[in-house]
């Protein structure tokens, strides 16, 4: 067996917009981190976070992207339209809002409840 | 020819049968109709309902209010019902000596055995023993991981337990990774200087040392005797997927029975019994004393408030004083409710033992006169009160095709279940059983541990499923359907109630299948239970088999399974049973409205 790549690896993509710092996404990271599913960070002039969505998911082996810009996480999946994401939140409202919305698009993976 | 009209008066719905009547021939059914019954039964706030339900009949008769002749209506099934849930176990932890809970996301894997220690402490620890680590809310996890990171090389660092969800942001940051238990909300709690054990499992595993009372003593090399009294904490940790156990001096967990009071049945005979016994010891003491004419609660005790609750409720609804209602039947089941711990760290639940009780009272017999002379006078028709409902059904019912005397009638409301018999020759023989639709939804929202009554009477009405991706949900058969819009966030991989109106999640963790089986066992144990209880009542030799026909009316015939599961049970007795089909098109509905139309004749 060859070794996987690790763009072959199954993992949610979370895109973000390359003006934000990153600092502001550490919760959201840590939320996926908790529930033990592998992300892949790409930094992307988009400003969109819905357009940042939906190209992350299409990228994703899981078919599940995230997409932070502005004020904005978007989370989708690659079945939806750009225009139609399944969950949004504000970003950085709380540690707790920015770990749910982390969380939850692990838990679309994992296919649990959500903390909705 | 005379426009009659018989007029069914129902817990919850009022139903009308209209139809063409002259005498020496059978009635010409011209309309029916139903509509929910306004006020409660037998009170004056049903002229409403029941004036609506006419108008509708009318109508889709096209006949005038003034063509009608004649209204007959029912004498009430004099009972009313009541549902009550006593538990008779509790689970108590002194000394806050362990944690048994299901965090989604524990840390780490396997057993780590030491004393607890505060995060803050470790620095100025001694090296030589092993050592918990407790950390509360207002540690992060990277200041968490630091700390312990900081120590491991001078400290044996065997395990750690976590206020916060963070079991798997400390442990991916560990050096030396250990197990790891999260979401312990009454950290403060957990007793400092203490051996401690920590068992996680792996995904899709139950720990296996803390739940088996040898394991604890093998890891804290208990004697004997201690390792006996440690198996009420193995047990209650049997199923969970992480756990913590510390052992204190005077720490215990204890599972302890609550008194809750003698019940006194007065019939022929009299009888008392101890409601800890459970439901089977208790309805074999109400079958012992002959017919029941009032059933006490010893005074002070929990089941002496219950039945005083009942007799208030009930004399509220029927203008009379409590001290005079009398309970003449009960159904208690055997049941499990889940708990919270009485000393649990993290919102643990156990499951107590619990008796369900539904009681029913007789009722003021007058009342359908009173308001027959109302309606009268309200409507300038000639009113009567035409005969006893169960005798009424018991007609209504036998123009179900295929049914034949002798038969029994099952009306399976919220309240009641009320039975007739007719055999040939003899007169119609009805009795009222304590226990239905409100018993079943008790059981169900107190075995699932649901908050509110209407949850589970959602759970009770309506088939389940599992919504499995934004765009297919699972039905309980297996089967699966697919939709064209994504399915909302906040029904995600959650267990969902089929409304009609659209689905509902459910706030449970328990499997699709645990769900569906608590509403099944809920739904057997009153009706089908109630169903031989009724049957062998009314059998001159005590034997269900005497009863060729079985008919099911009223609301809970409707249901979309209690029907199949009375089938099921009643055909191991021979006997076919099944749900009515009045005048071969009103399915359960109509019984008693139909009946008052056929009786009519014999009337005159």
């Amino acid at each position: 067996m060859r070794p996987i790549s690790d763009a072959e690896r199954p993992r949610i993509g979370l895109r973000v917009n390359d003006r934000l710092p990153r600092d502001r996404i550490a919760e959201v990271l840590h939320g996926i981190e908790e529930e033990g599913v592998p992300v892949e960070v790409i930094v992307d002039a988009e400003l969109n976070p819905l357009q940042l969505a939906h190209a992350a998911s299409l990228a994703s082996r899981l078919g599940i992207g995230i997409g932070i810009s502005l004020d904005w996480v978007v989370t989708t999946t690659e079945k939806l339209p750009p225009g139609r994401p399944y969950l949004v939140s504000v970003l950085n409202q709380s540690e707790t809002t920015d770990r749910a919305a982390g969380a939850n698009a692990a838990r679309l993976v994992k296919r649990m409840p959500l903390n909705v | 020819m005379t426009l009659i009209a018989g007029i069914d008066i129902g817990n919850a719905t009022t139903e009308v049968a209209l139809a063409e009547a002259s005498a020496g021939a059978a009635p010409a059914f011209v309309a029916s109709s139903i509509v929910p019954t306004t006020g409660i039964k037998g009170t004056a706030q049903n002229t409403q309902g029941v004036f609506a339900a006419l108008t509708q009949a009318l109508d889709a008769a096209g006949r005038p209010l003034a063509d009608l002749g004649l209204i007959r209506i029912n004498e009430a099934a004099p009972v009313i019902g009541d549902v009550a849930m006593e538990t008779i176990s509790e689970t108590v932890i002194t000394e806050s000596t362990m944690i048994g809970h299901n965090p989604t996301t524990p840390g780490g894997l396997g057993i780590g055995v030491g004393t607890t220690v505060p995060v803050d402490d470790l620095p100025r620890l001694s090296p030589g023993t092993p050592y918990v680590v407790v950390a509360d809310r207002g540690h992060g996890f990277e200041q968490v991981a630091a700390a312990i990171n900081a120590a491991s090389e001078r400290l044996d660092i065997t395990g750690v337990i976590l206020q916060r969800d963070d079991g798997v942001l400390v442990h991916n940051r560990l050096t030396r990774k250990v197990p790891i238990v999260d979401e312990v909300a009454l950290i403060d709690k957990v007793p400092i200087g203490m051996p401690a054990a920590i068992e996680v499992a792996d995904v899709g595993r139950i720990i296996e040392t803390l739940a088996n009372p040898y394991g604890i003593a093998t890891l804290f090399g208990l004697d004997p005797d201690e390792t006996a009294s440690v198996v009420p904490m193995a047990r209650s940790l049997v199923g969970n997927r992480s756990a913590v156990v510390i052992k204190t001096p005077a720490g215990d967990v204890t599972e302890r029975r609550i008194p809750s009071g003698s019940l006194q049945f007065v019939g022929e005979r009299s009888a008392e019994v101890d409601v800890d016994l459970g439901a089977e010891e208790i309805m074999r003491v109400a079958g012992s004393v002959g017919e029941i004419r009032n059933i006490k609660g010893e005074p002070g005790t929990n089941v002496g408030g219950m039945m005083e609750k009942v007799r208030v409720v009930m004399g509220r609804l029927t203008d009379r004083d409590p001290g005079g209602i009398e309970v003449t039947d009960l159904l208690a089941v055997d049941t499990q409710v889940p708990q919270a711990v009485t000393g649990g760290l993290a919102g643990e639940f156990h499951l107590e033992a619990a008796v369900g009780i539904a009681a029913m009272v007789r009722a003021d017999k007058l009342q359908m006169q009173r308001i027959a002379t109302e309606m009268t006078e309200q409507l300038g028709i000639a009113v009567e009160v035409g005969g006893v409902e169960a005798d009424m059904a018991v007609r209504g019912a036998l123009t179900t095709p295929g049914s034949s005397v002798p038969i029994a009638i099952l009306d399976m409301g919220a309240g009641s279940t009320d039975a007739a018999v007719l055999r040939a020759g003899q007169q119609p023989r009805s009795i009222h059983l304590a226990g239905a639709g409100n018993m079943v939804t008790l059981l169900i929202q107190s075995e699932l541990g649901l908050e509110t009554s209407e949850d589970a009477e959602n759970v009770k009405r309506y088939p389940l499923a599992r919504v499995e991706t934004l765009f297919n949900i699972r039905h309980e058969d297996g089967t699966v359907q697919f939709f064209d819009e994504p399915l909302p966030p906040h029904t995600f991989a959650r267990t969902v109630v089929l409304h009609p109106e659209g689905m509902i999640p459910l706030p449970l963790r328990q499997p699709l299948e645990v769900i569906r089986q608590v509403r099944i066992r809920a739904k057997e144990r009153v009706f089908v239970t109630n169903a031989l209880r009724a049957l062998r009542a009314v059998s001159p030799t005590a034997s269900v088999r005497d009863i060729a026909h079985v008919v099911l009316v009223g609301g809970s015939a409707l249901d979309f399974e209690i029907p199949q599961l009375v089938t099921r049970a009643l055909a191991e007795y021979r006997v076919v049973a099944g749900r009515a089909n009045i005048r071969g098109t009103q399915g359960p509905r109509n019984a008693v409205a139909t009946g008052l139309v056929l009786a009519w004749e014999g009337s005159r």
